[in-house]
């Protein structure tokens, strides 16, 4: 693939569902890459689009490039994009060279994987951590909690060994389209414009190739949430959405945000007003616990949300509740005592329980 | 994991770009040693504080997820890992 080519494509895998012009996909690559001639982009465009890997709208005056996921020979390239990143960052850290070795043998027993992703790496690099976003193919079966329960085991395995932070983050197929649909700001949409696929990228591709085929829209976010900075405004506005309208606070229109990045900042705020209010939210909505054990993990809460399950479960039992005390207490957390009476309270004055 | 000075200024720079304030924080130890490049390398990350930074500084590194052993004093006195 020339660095021409390897350069579109890598910027507009990057930015799934966004639309702009050439000149504007020029912008991007040079943000990107460092170095990018609209005339050298507008050519290779051409050619790829007469070779179906690349489709062109008109929008008024400009064109819009976007990738063909109909074309087979896409996926292919997108898989090589993703070893040539793979290579660059490997070159970086031979630490991580090894980390990745042990992960690829010591994750292939586990059968229900499909493919797996290091994401915003660079960075994440320099903190002595990994994200590590593991895709299943499954989303039911008998042994789907063992295996997600033997990659915890597997994942803290190689933490110890090579002294490094790992936070995974384990989706079902099912649960990787509602995140990767959603309208909201989620973890998993503002990923995967920063991430590199080293085991089965060829695997990621066709699940992505897949769900746009079925008609889902995918739009990627190119930002980083920190939970603890999620404004007062927005927080007060997601509580509203999710059930939990606060007494004394006017809800304005604001961003729509998942509501495990809601409760990871109401855990990491440290209100115990804010808190207790927590298993009003699990109660009422549907959240991932696999996300909200993943941002646990990373924000290092895991504890305090342990302690809110266990009242939780004892209040008002909810299965999904099970599965995310079992997965914490196998990863050996500490449970944080909840204020159970309290929060039966709230619960009952918020119609979660009757 | 054995930290180089580069390493360590990377992760400080990482946790600067969390901070709302300046605000003075003290390397002690080998931590101190391998900014100076007296020694090569450091496994625990250790730093004092004025107790007026203390709360921002813990702000800072609790925002940003890390991989790191990170011992901190406020004023001298062992406070928080």
């Amino acid at each position: 693939m020339d660095e021409t080519t390897f350069r579109i494509l890598d910027t507009l895998s990057r930015e799934l569902g966004n639309s702009f012009s050439i000149n504007g996909l020029t912008r991007r690559i040079k943000e990107g890459h460092g170095g990018a001639y609209y005339a050298n982009i507008y050519n290779k465009i051409r050619t790829l689009c007469k070779d179906g890997i690349i489709t062109l709208t008109t929008a008024g005056r400009s064109s819009i490039p976007s990738l063909n996921f109909s074309n087979y020979q896409l996926l292919d390239m997108l898989a090589q994009i993703e070893l040539r990143r793979k290579q660059e960052l490997l070159r970086k850290s031979k630490e991580l060279q090894m980390l990745l070795k042990d992960a690829e043998e010591r994750y292939e027993n586990i059968r229900s994987i499909e493919s797996i992703s290091a994401t915003n790496p660079d960075r994440n690099l320099k903190l002595n951590r990994t994200e590590l976003l593991i895709l299943l193919h499954e989303s039911k079966g008998n042994n789907l909690h063992r295996e997600i329960i033997d990659i915890h085991a597997i994942t803290r395995d190689l933490q110890a060994l090579h002294n490094i932070k790992l936070d995974p983050l384990i989706l079902t197929a099912d649960a990787f389209l509602h995140l990767l649909t959603s309208d909201e700001i989620n973890p998993l949409r503002e990923m995967l414009s920063n991430k590199i696929t080293f085991h089965s990228p060829q695997g990621f591709w066709t699940r992505i190739a897949a769900t746009l085929a079925r008609g889902y829209r995918i739009k990627l976010l190119k930002r980083d949430t920190n939970p603890s900075k999620i404004s007062e405004k927005d927080l007060i506005f997601n509580l509203a959405r999710y059930g939990y309208k606060e007494i004394g606070f006017e809800t304005w229109e604001g961003e729509k945000i998942c509501i495990e990045y809601i409760i990871a900042s109401m855990l990491m705020t440290e209100e115990a007003r804010r808190i207790d209010a927590i298993p009003i939210l699990l109660a009422k909505n549907k959240a991932n616990y696999s996300l909200l054990i993943f941002l646990s993990q990373k924000y290092r809460f895991s504890a305090r949300l342990l302690g809110l399950l266990k009242a939780l479960s004892r209040i008002k039992p909810l299965s999904e509740n099970a599965t995310g005390i079992d997965i914490l207490e196998k990863l050996g957390t500490k449970e944080i005592k909840a204020d159970e009476k309290s929060i039966e309270q709230k619960m009952r004055l918020y119609n979660a329980i009757r | 994991m054995q930290l180089d000075s580069s390493a360590l200024i990377e992760f400080l720079e990482e946790v600067d770009k969390e901070l709302n304030r300046t605000i003075t924080l003290i390397a002690v130890g080998g931590t101190a040693m391998t900014l100076l490049r007296v020694k090569a390398s450091t496994v625990d990350v250790d730093f004092t504080l004025p107790g007026e930074d203390y709360d921002e500084f813990q702000k800072a590194l609790k925002n940003t997820p890390h991989g790191f052993k990170v011992d901190y004093w406020k004023d001298g006195i062992e406070v928080g890992l």
